[in-house]
């Protein structure tokens, strides 16, 4: 039986930390409205912002272009980042992306990658702490309102969540539904109900709409894991004005490799063909080389 | 406390508006009455009258004010010109500095302000009607307001005054008392740990009195705090039956 819990309840009797409890004295504590289930440990807060964490999906507006990439409003306290390194097309302002987080830092800098501009449709802005609701177990609770609506419907893990297809206002009103109904038992039935369709006509119509995948197809995989620095693209040549400073400490690099006591491959190769340029090094390698050879 | 009184504030054992001297004055608590804020909250406390609002976490403006550690609590409370017998000024003055500030630390005591680092969490405290002891109303209205916006909290803090009028020590401080009385003590306290986040005092209590004062405040904590609680849950059987017009 869920109950609902008001900050400073009691939950369970071992520490378990997440955003929306606390610990004192090995105890937890909920921190924000929700529904507990004691049976099961399971605590839903009601509301709260977004906390990024790496691999989630997320669905944002383009807010500004930087030199760097995009300024991207992910509808929560951080703003989204989105390099244009390796983008192969440009985005603009009030463009409505998906992505995925890559990186969040220390100090909650949200870097997105794999991004994909969504066309047409409109989104729509859930709590979310209820976008697990939204897609239910297995996706269940989505499938339902992706049959009866024939709707293509994404959902960001920030509780923004994309809608398009002929009956979008219905869907909406039906995620809408389950946003303002999450906390009360038996959803999945009222949502059924309430777009008119039964369990069998749900799975009938899913198997007859085949999942499409627009999900995957559509992303900008051009965009390369590439990182500044070392090697790659960037590697030697001029790199603009001399301003970068004193050349970065790496401290004691430690014992050189051991690479056994055996000549180098490429030093006997070289003796033979013996051109001029360097003649005078060669006896002197070929001398190590056979030095470290005799002794094998 | 102001100026001693002239006519005697408890007679025949009740006080000007016929309470007890361990009597709140009735209490109702709206949560969710705003549909811009994050959260929000409607209170009646007596006369007084207090609307709370909660905005965050955001982004912090202005930038040099940013914590890269947690989330920066504000509080801004303000009396309307309207709220008083007198007509007021409008926008903050000394007073209302202050109570922003005892306030606003009383929170910072009580928000989990580590799961948001380099935001803002802001708290509006409106009086649109005052008679006596609007600070503890006010911040027991924002406390409702902010686990109405879904801010991690430690404890869901009550206010509550406590006063010496003709001698006794008295529960809810109103108008006429606190004006006239002889001492004036708002406290806030954490329900659950009893923990005092908020203490003021105007006036002289001997310390069997400040003593018996606290007692007194700590016999109320509960009954405030059940009805924060039933605001909460009222508010989100209501938010699941009606939908939230934009």
């Amino acid at each position: 039986m869920t109950k609902l819990v008001t900050p400073g309840d009691l939950l369970l009797d071992r520490p378990v930390r997440n955003p929306y409890t606390f610990v004192k004295a090995e105890k937890t504590y909920a921190a924000v409205v929700g529904m507990f289930d004691p049976e099961q440990g399971r605590f839903m807060p009601i509301k709260g912002s977004y906390l990024p964490m790496v691999g989630d999906d997320v669905i944002g507006v383009v807010e500004e272009e930087k030199v760097i990439g995009y300024g991207i409003n992910l509808f929560s306290p951080y703003k989204g980042l989105l390099s244009s390194k390796g983008l192969r097309f440009p985005f603009e302002p009030n463009n409505i992306i998906l992505a995925q987080v890559s990186e969040v830092s220390e100090v909650k800098d949200i870097w997105l990658s794999r991004p994909m501009k969504l066309e047409g449709g409109e989104i729509i802005d859930i709590a979310p702490t209820k976008v697990s609701r939204v897609i239910g177990k297995h996706s269940s609770m989505l499938n339902v309102v992706k049959a009866a609506t024939k709707c293509d419907i994404l959902v960001g893990k920030n509780g923004l969540i994309w809608i398009k297809g002929p009956n979008q206002q219905k869907a909406a009103e039906a995620i809408e539904k389950i946003d303002r109904e999450a906390h009360l038992p038996g959803l999945t039935d009222r949502i059924m109900e309430f777009l008119g369709v039964s369990p069998e006509e749900v799975a009938a119509m899913a198997a007859q709409q085949p999942q499409r995948s627009s999900f995957e197809a559509g992303r900008d995989e051009g965009q390369r894991e590439e990182r500044g620095g070392f090697g790659g693209r960037d590697r030697g040549g001029f790199k603009g004005r001399d301003d970068r400073g004193p050349r970065r400490d790496y401290g004691d690099r430690g014992p050189r490799r051991d690479y056994g006591d055996r000549p180098r491959r490429d030093a006997p190769r070289e003796s033979p063909a013996g051109t001029g340029s360097s003649g005078e090094q060669q006896p002197a390698e070929q001398a190590q080389a056979s030095e470290r050879g005799s002794g094998q | 406390m102001g100026t001693p009184s002239e006519q005697p504030l408890i007679v025949g054992g009740k006080r000007l508006d016929g309470r007890a001297m361990d009597e709140l004055r009735p209490i109702t608590i709206t949560a969710g009455v705003l549909n811009r804020a994050n959260g929000s909250a409607y209170l009646t406390w007596g006369r007084n009258k207090v609307m709370a609002a909660v905005y965050g976490p955001k982004e912090v403006f202005p930038k040099h004010e940013t914590d890269p550690y947690k989330a920066v609590v504000r509080c801004r409370y303000l009396m309307a010109p309207f709220s008083t017998d007198d007509h007021g000024r409008s926008g903050p003055n000394r007073r209302s500095r202050e109570i922003s500030m005892v306030i606003k630390e009383a929170f910072a005591n009580v928000v989990v302000a580590e799961v948001y680092p380099k935001t803002a969490i802001e708290v509006y405290i409106e009086i649109l009607e005052s008679h006596g002891s609007t600070r503890v109303a006010g911040l027991t209205a924002a406390a409702v307001a902010l686990a109405n916006a879904g801010i991690p909290m430690r404890d869901l803090p009550i206010g509550v005054s406590i006063g010496k009028i003709d001698g006794q020590v008295a529960v809810d401080m109103q108008k006429e008392e606190d004006n006239f009385g002889q001492a004036d003590m708002p406290l806030a306290i954490k329900p659950t740990t009893g923990e005092i986040v908020l203490l003021q005092m105007d006036g002289k209590m001997t310390r069997s009195e400040f003593e018996q004062a606290l007692d007194m405040a700590y016999a109320k904590v509960d009954e405030i705090h059940e009805l924060q609680v039933a605001a909460l849950k009222e508010y989100f059987d209501r938010a699941a039956v009606m939908p939230q017009e934009e």
